[in-house]
């Protein structure tokens, strides 16, 4: 949502630029704006836990009650889809969730940059997620983690088409985990930009996408959350798959 | 559509005016050096920090955050459950209080009923021992003055006899000059009385 002097292109928000530049061993480590955010994040939802759970008292106060709600929220949801046996991975799935909604949110600060827009992070996340169920799998299951490539009870003479069609779409979750998020995110604050800039090109008559700007804000509000909670939500779920891939 | 604002066209015609331009406008931005999320040149600086501001997130709430909250979630979960058991026992307790209340309630009215049977019976039998030692003098009494009165009776009777007896002799010695013994004047008046009565 930048509107700085240099940045007329809306996809000028989405510009990397190095704060501080750094290489160790030939690979390109800056510390660049989207480390910033990063950083930004991971500081602001840690001081908001901290200080949340800093008296514990019996009674939760409104800051309590934040970080109680969605320990719930996420407790809930890993439990309906992956059971008990989920609860394991309680704290990968609340650190994915938190992430992914506090840089989502703090995205839709003005001049701030949103870490969740670039493929870059959203495909990390995702490809890091799908790897670690699929070992999980493995080692939980063995060769029976094979099993959710072809459930029981199908016609035999289906399983090369079957096998075919789930080995795909089990190879283009990560694909959809990320882009979703990426693409969601880009979309909304490429949208915005364009139309703030209406609202300055247009003079008067800017009063129009103004309007529509600050309605398009409210609805990036619950964009930010429902993709931080479709993103945890697939990842209980792939999550379901490699515990109990007999379906 | 619904209006937003009164006297501001609906957001339908907002996008209507407005889409063509985006659709105009975005490739003519995006020509400018390409879509920043796919230069590859940047991928490792941003892997990198997403990694280690991950890992640092992961490790905070793992290990500072989420015992804390664990722990206030469940030792509230466990004092309301133990609240909840404290208040079924008070019940319980409760209810065999006013069951044994009602017992002995039941039990001192039973005895408090025999009492006043048992005082009512006694009191009734005094009574009736009263009346009756009453009665029985009352009749002793009165069968005492009769006696007393029939023989008094009897003696004045036989007073009044003598007299009438000596009062016949003595008529008929003045009247007729008769000597009348003292016998045959008891029998004459005997007679007289017998025909009286």
């Amino acid at each position: 949502m930048a509107a700085g002097a240099e940045g007329h292109s809306p996809l000028h928000q989405f510009e990397i630029t190095r704060l501080v530049p750094m290489d160790i061993a030939g690979v390109d480590v800056s510390f660049t704006n989207a480390a910033l955010w990063m950083v930004i994040s991971v500081v602001a939802v840690s001081a908001l836990m901290m200080i949340a759970t800093a008296r514990g008292a019996l009674v939760p106060g409104r800051v309590q009650s934040v970080a109680e709600l969605a320990y719930e929220f996420v407790t809930g949801m890993l439990r309906d889809i992956c059971g008990t046996q989920g609860l394991k991975y309680f704290p990968f799935v609340f650190t994915i969730f938190l992430f992914v909604l506090t840089a989502n949110l703090l995205g839709l600060l003005p001049y701030s940059f949103t870490v969740t827009s670039h493929l870059a992070v959203t495909a990390t996340m995702a490809l890091v997620i799908i790897v670690a169920v699929t070992l999980l799998g493995l080692a939980k299951n063995g060769f029976g983690f094979f099993h959710l490539f072809l459930p029981s009870g199908v016609p035999l003479w289906l399983a090369p088409l079957l096998i075919v069609i789930e080995v795909i779409s089990y190879l283009t979750r990560p694909v959809s985990l990320s882009v979703r998020l990426f693409a969601n995110m880009m979309a909304g604050h490429t949208t915005l930009k364009v139309f703030g800039g209406f609202v300055v090109a247009l003079g008067f008559l800017g009063i129009a996408p103004l309007v529509f700007v600050v309605a398009l804000t409210g609805l990036e509000f619950l964009v930010a959350f429902l993709q931080a909670y479709i993103f945890t939500i697939l990842t209980c779920i792939y999550l379901n798959d490699a515990l109990h891939p007999h379906h | 559509m619904r209006k937003l604002v009164p006297g501001l066209p609906p957001v339908g015609s907002i996008l209507a005016l407005t889409g063509p331009m985006v659709l105009v406008g975005l490739p003519a931005f995006a020509a400018e050096g390409g879509l920043p999320q796919l230069r590859f040149a940047d991928y490792p600086a941003q892997i990198v920090w997403l990694v280690i501001s991950f890992v640092i997130l992961y490790a905070l709430l793992k290990l500072a955050v989420l015992p804390r909250l664990t722990g206030t979630i469940e030792s509230r979960a466990a004092r309301i459950a133990g609240d909840l058991e404290a208040a079924t026992q008070a019940k319980a307790q409760a209810q065999a209080a006013v069951a044994g209340y009602e017992k002995a309630l039941a039990e001192a009215r039973d005895k408090a009923n025999t009492l006043a049977a048992q005082q009512r019976a006694a009191v009734q039998a005094e009574i009736d021992s009263r009346k009756a030692e009453i009665e029985a003098r009352i009749a002793a009494e009165t069968k005492a003055a009769e006696a007393r009165i029939n023989a008094t009776k009897d003696a004045a009777m036989a007073e009044v006899r003598g007299i009438a007896a000596a009062a016949a002799r003595d008529i008929a010695a003045k009247v007729a000059d008769l000597e009348i013994g003292a016998a045959a004047a008891d029998q004459a008046v005997e007679h007289l009385l017998g025909q009286a009565s």
